[in-house]
């Protein structure tokens, strides 16, 4: 019994389960109808309606009601096989005649194999047994139920356009459609999770996304043999490669706008039904400051907003490690009255100073654990208890001093300047080993963390893209376009670590002109 | 990954337990022990009740050196103290005249204590000088700091700079230096304004009050106080060692036309030159570049044209060099030391001719001739066009 033996029991009896089902469309057409309702016993939303086509043939339409429009279903399909006026009698030995004549639906196809049958079942199509018909023929007809296209929540910009994502997968592509008019934006379809059986997109713009990327997502994607997911987030665990790192190697973005502009630079999209987020994938480190507004100011700004948020960054992982380095280790390095001023508002605090930035850092991330789920008419009173009661009043007491504050308090706003949520999270994490390294050994301590998460994050690739690109292999034209907003003549290529296809998208007209010609 | 549990709070010390020294002063006792004293700032009790007490320890101890003393001021010290925020040096005089080479020693040894320390020498001793109350800021020191700030506008002081006292420590065989003087005066006056009320009841106790001030300077000969330079004294020193920052000169004109000027020196340029130098003939030409502007003017002048303006600058030229020639008469006849550092100027220009004059350097500089080369310009006239005597008409 070796040592992983002993912790790490392997459950050997994982086995997928198959749904295991009798051949549904075999047998009788009554036979036919018992198996289907033996199988959805006590599946309250599922529906059989019979009808009598032509007054003797039997039929039925199996459907979850749930998922359907009763109108299509009225309209399109009962009523085209139960209307009594026919002009002459429509000939039913063939579920051919009955597609290609009789059904006047956007959608339709026949289906023969269990596995298909149920799959349309569970996507809300409709399916129609007559007798004598061998196969079943499925009907589109589902409803989208749920949001409308709306702001996106998770990600708010000042200008551009404020259309999000919803839950509704056909909502979402044709978001994604009706920016990218091309036959080359291509959307592949997969099917994942055997209780779930989620719808994935995978949409790229073929020639502009490396062809091995996409080819890698999909193997990757086929590979993952799972019960289900609900949500993107909980899609991308399964092909994250080096699971131990904080750092995230995709994007998530509930942004068209975004999605748009990132499939635009050769990235590739998945889009996945039940979830408004759409992972955009292969990510490095420099996208983490990056938003959907920044192509829609001018230049100077974008670039200033830029060094902001990974300034940012920066002061929210490190501030309170900083802090503490400097006033327990090398107070010498801190001018005379600001140490003045800091000893002031230390003196008489009984912690030693990690001590303190550790508990008022908890409190902070209790408080805005609580925020989160606060219910609306509480929330402002969340505020104020957290603000003034805790931060004046632990104050007052003597538990910590007002300079701790002021630096907890630094961290937790510039934490929010930094954009997306998902990199929030890294850093929440990473600022607590930060602490720890200083109160060890003060400065030393923190860059030798540093140079750990450095020597890590270098190593790493994302997809097969370093993770430090453009500053790992230095490419001086990428730094200034993709990590400072370059100016739009020197924006004309795009990113070169993600190896695309074509690199140049922007053509200027050659701006030599002869002088006293300004150009119009 | 296994220093982090090794190594646990090395060199950790609370900003709650540590005494920022500020101000630090050598003195020598009656019975020839070593006496430092410290001023500390040491916040201590709660934030909110910080108001007024006063946070400033004030610490004295002896040993037999002043490292030792130093150690020696544990046995009432409060909390453990920390050099490396220390902004002033103040050297007593009695300490000053038995030798500083102790001081020059520990100051450079040391790691606590950094390179802008300002240095300054004290008449009477430093303890006195730190037990003076502040007038108006919290604590005496910040009032040093405040001195200190304007000695760069006046040149009747001089505060000098921890690197440059270790580097002349360094080249004491050959010549001295002066280090400023930092004092306290005794003066009836209240030092500060207040309301009568308050006046009526402290005027009846009829007590001297000590303000501190800096002027001057003293002239440190072979680690030892040589003497005492005045105010008007350090300017030329100043001059001539291109310190001089800022500057008045006063003029007043006794031939013919009664007038005085009183010259405002914006900025100064003094090169030390040796032309024609060879082992027996040493002549040292003091070159000086200086712009000033007329500040005062009162007397009977015509017209303030340039023809005047030019004879102006021709006479005042002679103000300076009188100046200049004052000190180099201190220099040689009254102290006998270079303390204008002629000798750094020949070790580094005329390397061959100082190796052979090094051993006799003392003999041989007071007899030195020295030529004074005066450029005065003045640039700047003031708002006025003319004399306030001449406007009247």
């Amino acid at each position: 019994m070796s040592f992983k033996d002993m912790f790490f029991k392997k459950d050997k009896r994982f086995e997928p389960d198959i749904e295991d089902v009798p051949l549904i469309l075999s047998g009788s057409f009554e036979e036919k109808i018992r198996n289907i309702t033996n199988l959805f016993e006590n599946c309250y939303d599922f529906s059989i309606r019979e009808f009598l086509v032509e007054k003797t043939l039997k039929g039925c339409v199996f459907f979850f009601e749930s998922l359907i429009s009763y109108e299509n279903v009225n309209r399109f399909i009962l009523k085209q096989f139960m209307h009594p006026c026919h002009e002459k009698p429509y000939s039913f030995r063939n579920s051919e005649t009955i597609l290609k004549r009789f059904l006047p639906v956007h959608k339709a196809k026949t289906v023969t194999d269990t596995k298909d049958f149920l799959h349309a079942i569970y996507s809300g199509d409709c399916a129609i047994l007559v007798e004598n018909i061998k196969e079943a023929i499925i009907v589109s007809v589902h409803k989208e139920r749920g949001r409308q296209v709306g702001e996106a929540i998770a990600e708010t910009t000042t200008i551009g356009p404020q259309e999000g994502f919803v839950e509704d997968i056909s909502l979402n592509y044709s978001l994604l459609r009706k920016r990218i008019k091309t036959s080359k934006f291509k959307m592949e379809y997969l099917q994942l999770g055997r209780l779930t059986k989620n719808t994935i997109i995978l949409a790229y713009i073929e020639g502009t996304a490396k062809k091995q990327l996409v080819d890698r997502m999909k193997k990757k994607l086929s590979e993952i043999d799972t019960d289900g997911f609900v949500d993107s987030g909980h899609l991308r665990r399964f092909f994250q490669e080096n699971n131990y790192s904080p750092f995230p190697q995709e994007i998530l973005t509930e942004r068209p706008d975004r999605c748009v502009s990132l499939l635009l630079e050769g990235r590739v999209a998945l889009l996945m039904d039940g979830s408004p987020f759409a992972i955009i994938i292969p990510a490095v480190f420099i996208d983490i400051i990056k938003t959907a507004d920044e192509a829609y100011m001018h230049y100077y700004i974008a670039m200033f907003i830029r060094i902001i948020r990974f300034t940012a960054l920066l002061i929210s992982t490190l501030s309170p490690a900083v802090y503490i380095a400097l006033t327990v280790f090398h107070p010498g390095m801190i001018p005379t009255q600001l140490l003045i001023t800091i000893a002031s508002s230390r003196a008489g605090i009984p912690f030693p100073a990690i001590a303190e930035a550790l508990i008022m850092e908890m409190v902070f991330e209790l408080i805005r654990e609580a925020s989160v789920r606060i219910p609306k008419p509480i929330g402002p009173s969340i505020s104020i208890v957290g603000g003034l009661v805790i931060g004046q009043s632990v104050v007052e007491a003597g538990i910590a001093s007002q300079a701790m504050i002021i630096v907890v308090a630094l961290t937790s706003i510039t934490a929010f300047a930094v954009p997306g949520y998902a990199t929030n999270n890294t850093l929440r994490i990473l600022r607590f080993p930060f602490m720890i390294a200083a109160s060890i050994s003060g400065i030393f301590g923190i860059i030798s963390l540093l140079l750990i998460i450095l020597i890590h994050m270098v190593s790493r690739r994302s997809f097969g893209i370093p993770y430090l690109a453009p500053f790992g292999p230095l490419n001086v034209k990428d730094i200034i376009n993709s990590f400072l907003h370059g100016p739009v003549s020197a924006q004309t290529e795009r990113p070169s670590y993600l190896e695309t296809g074509n690199i140049v998208h922007t053509k200027f007209k050659n701006k030599t002109s002869k002088k006293g010609e300004k150009n119009n | 990954m296994s220093f982090a549990f090794l190594s646990s709070c090395w060199d950790a010390r609370e900003l709650s337990e540590i005494g920022i020294v500020v101000v630090t002063g050598f003195d020598l006792d009656d019975d020839g022990l070593e006496r430092v004293t410290v001023l500390s700032v040491q916040p201590f009790g709660r934030a909110a009740t910080q108001g007024t007490t006063p946070t400033t320890w004030f610490g004295t101890a002896s040993g037999k050196s002043a490292f030792e003393a130093m150690r020696n001021l544990r046995q009432t010290a409060t909390r453990t103290l920390v050099w490396m925020h220390n902004k002033i040096i103040l050297i007593g005089e009695e300490k000053a005249k038995k030798g500083i080479g102790n001081i020059s020693d520990l100051l450079g040894r040391n790691r606590e204590f950094r390179y802008d320390t300002t240095v300054f020498v004290t008449k009477g001793r430093a303890e006195e000088l730190m037990q003076i109350p502040s007038n108006l800021e919290q604590s005496l020191f910040q009032e040093l700091l405040g001195l200190i700030e304007n000695t760069k506008l006046w040149s009747g002081a001089f505060a000098l700079e921890m690197k440059d006292f270790e580097h002349n420590a360094f080249s004491m065989e050959h010549g001295g230096y002066v280090i400023g003087n930092m004092s306290s005066y005794e003066t009836l006056k209240l030092p500060f304004s207040i309301n009568r009320q308050e006046h009526l009841k402290l005027y009846n106790k009829d007590e001297l009050y000590s303000v501190a001030y800096i002027g001057g300077g003293a002239v440190i000969d072979r680690n030892k106080l040589a003497g005492w330079l005045s105010d008007d004294e350090i300017q030329g020193y100043l001059l001539i060692g291109n310190k001089l920052k800022r500057s008045i000169v006063y003029y007043e004109d006794q031939n013919g036309l009664e007038y005085n000027v009183t010259l405002d020196i914006l900025q100064s340029n003094t090169k030390i030159s040796f032309p024609d130098a060879s082992v027996n003939n040493l002549k040292a030409k003091i070159s000086t570049k200086i712009s000033a502007a007329i500040a005062e003017i009162d007397g009977a002048i015509e017209d303030l044209d340039p023809v005047f303006i030019k004879e102006l600058e021709k006479k005042i030229k002679q103000k300076f060099i009188s100046n200049m020639a004052l000190t180099m008469d201190l220099a040689q006849n009254r102290f006998h030391t270079d303390f204008v550092e002629f000798h750094k100027e020949l070790s580094a220009y005329h390397p061959a001719i100082w190796k052979q004059v090094k051993n006799d350097w003392r003999d041989i500089f007071p007899e030195i001739d020295v030529k004074y080369d005066v450029d005065l310009k003045i640039k700047q006239l003031g708002l006025l066009t003319r004399t306030i005597s001449k406007l009247r008409k």
